[in-house]
């Protein structure tokens, strides 16, 4: 049987080249499939120029290594007839021959693998980092109850009510935000531990952020919530867990608006609708004070849906935005 | 309030801590100065250099270990004791970078209290003397 035959029914791609003029004598049905040159165009080019071959070390060490052990392994970022780049596990051998020896160069395309695993190393960065975040926010308020309650028990506030009664007002502001933030981490948790009940469709985010700011002025007394949108604005969204997120975000700007205006402006702008929100600054108002915890969770529950946040909070102001894909 | 101990700087842009904070310091008979933003620290420290800093980390402008950086290149400042006092977990590198430009200690403010702290410092300038 044709050694060259028996190559052909591998699912590997398989080629050879000379040791000594670097051009390729073999190459396999698999390097055709893979590569998209057939045989007839390969052979006779040189590898690193007909795939224009990227190694992840210099050529130098990698030959070293192959004259030190006769084998190479390693990963190449190399580029098919049809432009698109890949990256490939790659075994090299060196065959010695009268010739003056070959090199077999047998790849397999780990992109899919490489990029998985990339996505999963750029999430656990993430999540550190959200973690971390989370970490400092619950703390403060945990510094703030053990230090007043150690002026206490030692007895280091003034006898009368006015300065106890301070300080226990002030333990007890730290403890609901405490539990807030507990609550708000909680039902994050829940929502991504349940990814399936996201449901994607079709629905109209002008409905949806009216039936929010409606909501919004409900709940908080002497809140008005001024809202700019045309009368449809079509979205690929999960409407309920859209309708929270944005209810969340006016809540989140609401609390921190002293006078309780808020505007949202929705738009459709390079394949988003979005949806910005926005506490005007007012000369000499108070500062905005919005916890990284919190609009980290909201851009976390948006990402899950497909959607982004971006926030910029300075002292007088903050202006939230949220782009929501639109519908195809 | 306590005998005088001496001129601490406490670097905190929290309120409710930092008013905790120096308020249980001063009864302990320090002398507090109190800084809400890196740039202010500088500033406060490089005007009347305190016997010992009390410096957080995450700060509006310059940050905690921008602080120390110029702490350390100011002649009046550059050997004056800093504790780090902080809710940051430490990691990203702070903690090393922190110890590299020498810092007394890093503390995380969740799990001391000010009266910890007053007695730390205290202990540390004794033993300094």
């Amino acid at each position: 049987v044709n050694p060259a035959y028996l190559l052909d029914l591998a699912y590997d791609p398989i080629f050879a080249f000379g040791l000594d003029d670097g051009r390729i004598t073999l190459w396999n049905r698999a390097s055709e499939e893979l590569y998209g040159w057939t045989a007839d165009e390969a052979i006779g080019r040189q590898p690193d120029e007909l795939l224009n071959t990227v190694h992840e070390s210099s050529r130098d060490a990698i030959f070293e290594q192959l004259f030190r052990d006769g084998r190479w392994q390693g990963h190449l970022v190399q580029t098919r007839r049809d432009g698109t780049r890949m990256m490939v596990e790659a075994r090299w051998a060196l065959v010695a021959d009268d010739a003056g020896g070959v090199i077999l160069e047998i790849n397999r395309d780990v992109t899919a693998a490489h990029a998985l695993a990339e996505s999963a190393r750029r999430l656990d960065r993430a999540k550190a980092e959200f973690i971390e975040s989370v970490a400092h926010q619950l703390r403060t308020p945990v510094t703030v109850i053990n230090g007043y309650l150690e002026l206490i028990r030692e007895g280091r506030l003034e006898a009368g009510p006015a300065q106890i009664q301070a300080a226990l007002a002030t333990i007890s502001r730290s403890a609901h935000e405490l539990s807030d933030l507990v609550e708000r981490i909680v039902a994050a948790a829940r929502i991504e531990s349940s990814p399936g009940d996201v449901h994607i469709q079709h629905c109209n985010f002008t409905e949806i952020v009216a039936a929010a700011g409606a909501e919004s002025e409900a709940r908080a007394p002497g809140a008005r919530v001024a809202v700019t949108a045309p009368p449809s604005l079509v979205v690929a969204a999960d409407p309920v867990k859209l309708r929270a997120v944005v209810r969340n975000l006016l809540a989140t700007v609401l609390d921190a608006a002293a006078d309780g205006l808020v505007e949202c402006r929705l738009e459709a702008n390079s394949g988003a609708a979005r949806l910005t929100i926005e506490h005007p600054a007012s000369p000499g108002g108070p500062p905005v004070v919005i916890s990284d915890v919190t609009l980290q969770l909201a851009a976390h529950l948006a990402r899950l849906q497909g959607a982004e946040l971006a926030w910029r909070i300075s002292d007088g102001s903050s202006q939230l935005q949220l782009a929501v894909p639109l519908a195809a | 309030l306590g005998d005088y101990v001496g001129r601490l700087l406490l670097v905190e842009d929290e309120e409710a801590i930092a008013r905790m904070y120096a308020l249980r310091l001063r009864q302990d008979g320090w002398e507090v100065k109190v800084a809400t933003s890196g740039e202010d620290a500088i500033a406060t420290a490089l005007k009347a250099p305190p016997d010992v800093v009390l410096l957080d980390m995450m700060l509006p402008g310059i940050d905690g270990i921008g602080v120390l950086q110029r702490l350390r290149e100011n002649g009046p400042t550059a050997t004056v004791p800093v504790l780090v006092l902080s809710n940051s977990p430490g990691a990203g590198g702070k903690l090393d970078e922190a110890m590299r430009l020498g810092v007394v200690a890093w503390r995380t403010k969740a799990t001391t209290t000010p009266g910890e702290v007053s007695r730390q410092v205290r202990r540390y300038l004794r033993a300094k003397k």
